[in-house]
This record gives C-alpha cells, sequence and structure tokens, in this order.
C-alpha cells in the first residue's frame, strides 16, 4: 500500500475515534470548548509524531519484546517536554485541560500502535494522517458541544439565548451523547454498522 | 473528604472515573459485550487499582511534586501493576480466555488517571487505598450495568447506524445524567 493511501487511510477509513475506538477519552474529556479540542489533537498529534520517528530508528538496536516500552517512554518524554513549552506559551488552555494533558502518554500509545505497518515511511504517513483524522474529529465535537452548550464557538457567541438549546452538550454526559450521535451519522453517511472493529 | 464511606459515595457515583471523567472508554467499548466479561475486567481494573495506589502511598513521599518526574513514576506504578493482575488472573481458571492483554493493561486511562486525580486532590496516606478502591469499583459497577444495558439493547430494534459503540456511548450519557441528581 502507498504512502498516500496509509495517510488518507489514518483519516477516513481507520480514523481512530469513529471507527477504532482509541481516544474516546480527550474526545469527550476535553472537546467541552472547541479550542481544547484542535489543541489536544495538535499536540498529541506532533507527540505521537516525535515518538514515532525516534522510535523507528531506535528499533533496530532494541528487542521487540521492549518496544511497546520504548514507544511509552518516548511518549512520556515528549509528553513532558510538550507540557513544558506549552505550559508557558499557553497557560490558560494547558492548566484548563488539567489531567487529560499527562493522559496523552496513554492514549497517544493507542494512536501510535494504531499508525504501526510494516514499513517506516507508511508508519510515519499513517501516523499523521492518524493524528489529522484524530484532529479533525475532537475540533469537530468540540464545535458541536460548544455551540450547543453556551451558543459559541472558539469563544465567539453566535447564539445569545436565556437557556442554550442543550446545557448538557457542556459536560461529559453531553459529550458521551454527542459523540454517539455524531458516530451514528458517520455510519448512516458511510454505510457501516457500528460494530468496533477487533 | 473525611472518611471512607466519602470516598465511597464519590467514586462510585458522583466522581464516577467513567461517567464523569470519561477515563477507562477503552474498556468500556471492548468489555461491555455481556455481563461476564464486564465483571471479569471490573475486577481486574479494580485490584490494579487498589495495587497502584498502595504502591503509591508507600512512594509518595519521594516523588517530586514537578511534572516532569511525576508522571514516569505513575506511568511506572500502573504499568507494573496492571501487568501484575494481567499475569495472576491470565493464570487463572475463572477467567480463562479473558482479553486482559498486557497492550490493553497499558491503555487503561482509568489507572493513570486516578493516581493523577489522587494527586491533584492532595489525597495522601492510607485515604490513597479507599481512593483507588472506591474509584476501582465505581468504574467496574459502570462496566457491568452498561454491559447489562448493552445485552437488552442487542434485543432492542436499534437502527443500524446506531448499533454497537454509538447506542452505548448514548446509554452512558443517559445514565450520568441520571446519577448527576444524586451528587453529593
Amino acid at each position: 500500500m502507498g504512502v498516500v493511501k496509509r495517510f488518507l487511510q489514518g483519516i477516513f477509513s481507520e480514523n481512530p475515534v469513529l471507527f477504532l475506538m482509541i481516544g474516546l477519552v480527550p474526545a469527550i474529556g476535553v472537546t467541552h470548548l472547541a479550542v481544547n479540542g484542535l489543541f489536544v489533537g495538535i499536540t498529541t498529534t506532533a507527540v505521537v509524531l516525535a515518538a514515532l520517528i525516534v522510535g523507528l530508528i531506535l528499533t533496530k538496536v532494541v528487542p521487540n519484546e521492549a518496544q511497546s516500552f520504548l514507544y511509552l517512554a518516548l511518549l512520556a518524554i515528549f509528553t513532558t517536554l510538550a507540557h513544558r513549552i506549552l505550559v508557558v506559551a499557553y497557560p490558560e488552555i494547558v492548566v484548563g485541560l488539567g489531567m487529560y494533558f499527562p493522559l496523552m502518554v496513554v492514549y497517544g500509545f493507542g494512536l501510535l500502535k494504531a499508525s504501526l505497518v510494516n514499513n517506516p515511511i507508511e508508519s510515519v504517513a499513517k501516523g499523521l494522517g492518524t493524528g489529522i483524522g484524530f484532529t479533525i474529529i475532537l475540533t469537530l465535537v468540540g464545535v458541536i458541544r460548544e455551540f450547543l452548550g453556551a451558543g459559541e464557538i472558539f469563544g465567539k457567541t453566535i447564539l445569545e439565548l436565556d437557556m442554550q438549546i442543550f446545557s448538557l452538550a457542556s459536560t461529559v454526559p453531553g459529550g458521551f451523547v454527542i459523540l454517539g450521535l455524531l458516530m451514528a451519522l458517520i455510519n448512516a453517511i458511510t454505510k457501516k454498522g457500528g460494530e468496533i472493529n477487533g | 473528604m473525611a472518611n471512607g464511606l466519602d470516598f465511597l459515595a464519590n467514586g462510585v457515583v458522583s466522581n464516577n472515573l467513567l461517567l464523569f471523567q470519561a477515563l477507562g472508554l477503552f474498556a468500556l467499548t471492548r468489555y461491555t459485550r455481556d455481563s461476564l466479561t464486564a465483571v471479569k475486567a471490573g475486577l481486574g481494573i479494580l485490584l490494579s487499582m487498589v495495587t497502584a495506589t498502595v504502591v503509591l502511598w508507600g512512594v509518595n513521599q519521594w516523588i517530586p511534586a514537578s511534572f516532569g518526574l511525576e508522571l514516569p513514576v505513575l506511568l511506572l506504578i500502573a504499568l507494573c501493576s496492571s501487568f501484575l493482575w494481567q499475569k495472576i488472573l491470565g493464570g487463572s481458571k475463572w477467567v480463562e480466555g479473558f482479553d486482559y492483554s498486557l497492550t490493553s493493561g497499558l491503555l487503561n486511562t482509568a489507572i493513570v488517571g486516578a493516581l493523577l486525580l489522587s494527586l491533584n486532590d492532595g489525597v495522601a496516606g492510607s485515604a490513597l487505598v479507599s481512593y483507588g478502591f472506591s474509584a476501582g469499583l465505581g468504574l467496574g459497577l459502570a462496566l457491568v450495568v452498561l454491559a447489562g444495558i448493552r445485552e437488552r439493547l442487542e434485543m432492542a430494534p436499534v437502527p443500524k447506524a446506531l448499533q454497537g459503540v454509538p447506542i452505548l456511548l448514548i446509554s452512558a450519557g443517559l445514565l450520568a445524567m441520571a446519577l448527576m441528581g444524586f451528587r453529593f
């Protein structure tokens, strides 16, 4: 399979949130604001790609049995680095994310494992596609939840109402419902059944 | 929080890791196809979480407060506790055939999340174990209840697009909304 196909696979047919059910924690936990979804998506993509590239370079010197631990250690290093940089550049967003930022190591590990294929170049292409697919869905869920829950999109007021359309959209229970309905909509469009893979 | 009952009420109902923190969703999508699998997964997570909090209680005073060193230590604790129970439960007859693999143990955000939350909330000493037990019990119960709902939904005329994970997430959301009325 070509590099472009792998890249597109990560965005569409093997989208981590919609079809592989990976990264559901940030997709519900942080997306009450659209900016959080975009921020976590981009940061996770960068962290996973960095860990993936360094991991692929080190693969030859690390035994197969220890590769999961290598990737986990690399994710921990890059997440810590990203935290150190971003807490200075965007303190409000990083503090607002709370524990979901360090948890990037765990859900990033799922994204990284989903990106690994036999060819290293294709793995990086798929990793980039998976990260972009992940970012698109997190941002989309964030936009929907912020609009329904607060009448805003990226902090800009769209609807000024005394009572919001669906105030619970800003909460975690509302996030479950919105993500479930979005998955059902995508299933209806793509004519898929909704059952998980594997 | 004053005593164990407060931790229990918080862990099981008002701050349920799965329903109100969106943690452990990997287990929700994989281990709720039937009630027995959900019970086994819940038990595995509960034991891992209690073990992790016991270890954290022991090493807590030596963990530096900075994020840089805290995260690898918490990861190592979560990894070792889930790996330990994977080995123990994987070898017992009762959980024969149960896919509590290393990868799924590693991927469990609930264990790492519970450790991070306990440190953020300033829980220390023996209270950490009560915290871990309550959080694990709450997560396990939520898994079992949602597995029961999923089993019932398999017999219901659910539209094709909603079948599987979408209806499961919507059910989890509605269950969480119902429990919001009992928040302490």
